[in-house]
């Protein structure tokens, strides 16, 4: 067509080049934290409990006895997951803290935002990324005990009474995923430094479960685990897998409400940090 | 001496120069964001302790004094000065590289001691600012909850706070700028030891001994009820060993991060 014929054109932005938008985003930051010897050290060294409740229940299917002591059943993996979830905190400082603050940092928000790409799915993309490191340290090794549990002692944990046990296990995990990873990405968010954003996140999730601690003190009631992720998560997990605690015993309708407060807090806080304009002063 | 050393400015003296970083530090630790995050931290207990004046039920409270060594015992000591100590100190070099601002102190005529005394001085204050308020206010909130009589007999519970608060936030601060300085990510460590080594102070034995926090709790008279096997094992080490462990840890930890500042090198990447 000659050049003179050529028309003003409506510009088109060409389509996605994929149906999961986000999933290069998701592999990238995969690819980054995995790449460093230090974090797989980290998600060895996150499967020791796992180890070490696989010796208790091969202690305990052999030597019933020791049952007494070190008792086996729905509650063990209760147990398990809180006892993960300061590898959880670990896995989040060392692999979210730097996910969306070196962004805001180098100004790669922009490059990413530029692309036929959205908020959406760039929020997407990191979350799936965390969430993704924080199942490994709770839902793999928590199925895989579940498993073991079942080879172990097949009368016990594959009987009708605890089929809901890998159900729950799965619910428990990506409660505990998601929160975490909400949490760190906000927090990430609010700071140009991967640094800063871990110390951050490592300072909101230990000071409110201390402030838990001298609430409890103070008014001597359980509804002050409410302002704790932590303590939430627990009190979750504790309603999950029927276990009285003595300290995380706030309602868990109430955790469950804490915790949905929580996540839309942290989405607010996304949809006001990530922009794709960069405001200079 | 070659003609181009003789051309050199003479060094300024280190008291001099610790002088001018620590004004420079102080300025760029205080008026910060990082500042206002840690001062949130630090400052929560005084917010808990109006709440409870507010709301709660003053003659069914338990005692002031009581809550008062909880908020101290539990919130300060255990938990955020060594928060506080890790945000702040592990930056303390780190923060000048990753800003490729640590060429501009280096090539002036001052010598690395001073650079980090004077750093270390900063954080000190500044942590010093954010945390002695708090402590006090939550005294006086706490203490008071029945009114003013007999606050005087625990005054001398709160200056010794005060004072082994100070002293946690040196040992701390200055064994975390060691770990600023030896690692170039220091933060996991950090918190690993905060989270893991030093829950071995509510073990049994001779453990606790291996830990900062088992020595300074034993310098306050304090003793809440603790949660999990610190309940069973709490360890109260003796008070005046306990001091001479916190100034070691202090000097050793300082003399570490001079001795390794003093001879890295520092490539930045482009």
């Amino acid at each position: 067509m000659p050049i003179y014929d050529q028309r003003y054109r409506r510009y088109e932005a060409r389509n996605p080049l994929r149906e999961l938008r986000f999933w290069p985003i998701t592999r990238e930051a995969l690819k980054l934290v995995v790449a460093r010897r230090a974090f797989l050290l980290l998600l060895v060294a996150a499967w020791i409990q796992f180890v070490a409740r696989t010796i208790q229940v091969y202690v305990v299917t052999r030597f019933p006895d020791a049952g007494r002591v070190l008792p086996v059943d729905g509650r063990l993996f209760g147990e398990f997951l809180s006892g993960q979830l300061g590898f959880a905190l670990l896995v989040s400082v060392f692999g979210g803290a730097g996910l969306i603050a070196n962004d805001l940092r180098t100004g790669a928000i922009l490059v990413y935002l530029s692309r036929p790409l959205t908020r959406v799915d760039y929020i997407l993309g990191k979350l799936a990324a965390l969430m993704s490191l924080n199942l490994f340290v709770t839902l793999a090794p928590a199925l895989m005990l579940w498993i073991v549990a079942v080879s172990l002692a097949p009368e016990q944990f594959a009987s009708l009474k605890l089929m809901w046990l890998p159900l729950a296990i799965v619910l428990h995990s990506l409660v505990i995923s998601l929160a975490m990873g909400l949490m760190a990405l906000a927090v990430s968010s609010l700071s140009k430094s991967a640094r800063v954003a871990g110390l951050a996140f490592a300072g909101l999730f230990i000071g409110l479960e201390i402030a838990r601690g001298v609430l409890r003190g103070m008014f001597r009631t359980p509804e002050t685990g409410l302002i704790s992720l932590q303590g939430n998560l627990h009190a979750l997990g504790n309603a999950l897998f029927g276990i009285q605690h003595r300290f995380f015993n706030q309602p868990w309708p109430l955790a469950a409400l804490a915790l949905v407060v929580m996540a839309a807090l942290c989405l607010w806080v996304l949809r006001a940090r990530v922009r794709a304009v960069e405001v200079v002063q | 001496m070659s003609a181009d050393e003789k051309a050199l400015p003479p060094p300024v003296p280190f008291l001099r120069a610790a002088r001018a970083v620590f004004d420079l530090s102080l300025e760029e630790m205080v008026w910060s964001r990082k500042s206002l995050v840690m001062a949130g931290l630090l400052l929560m207990p005084v917010a808990l302790a109006v709440l409870f004046r507010l709301v709660a039920n003053l003659k069914h409270a338990p005692a002031g004094i009581d809550l008062y060594g909880l908020v101290v015992a539990m919130y300060y000591l255990r938990n955020a000065l060594p928060l506080a100590a890790l945000f702040f100190a592990t930056a303390l070099i780190a923060d000048e590289v990753e800003g490729r601002t640590i060429t501009y102190l280096l090539s002036r005529p001052v010598s690395r001691a001073s650079i980090l005394c004077g750093k270390f001085a900063a954080y000190v204050v500044t942590t010093l600012t954010l945390t002695l308020p708090g402590i006090v206010v939550c005294f006086f909130l706490l203490v008071t909850l029945r009114g003013f009589s007999g606050v005087a007999a625990f005054v001398p519970d709160l200056l010794r706070d005060l004072a082994v608060a100070a002293l946690a936030l040196c040992a701390y601060g200055a064994l975390f700028t060691l770990l600023g300085v030896l690692l170039k990510r220091p933060t996991i460590p950090g918190l690993v030891f905060l989270v893991g080594w030093e829950s071995l102070a509510n073990l049994p034995g001779w453990l606790p001994r291996y830990t900062v926090t088992a020595w300074v709790r034993s310098l306050i008279s304090h003793r809440p009820v603790d949660e999990g096997l610190a309940e069973l094992f709490q360890t109260t080490l003796p008070a005046g060993e306990a001091v001479v462990v916190l100034v070691a840890i202090t000097i050793l930890g300082l003399a570490g991060a001079y001795g390794i500042f003093s001879r890295r090198q520092f490539v930045l990447d482009q």
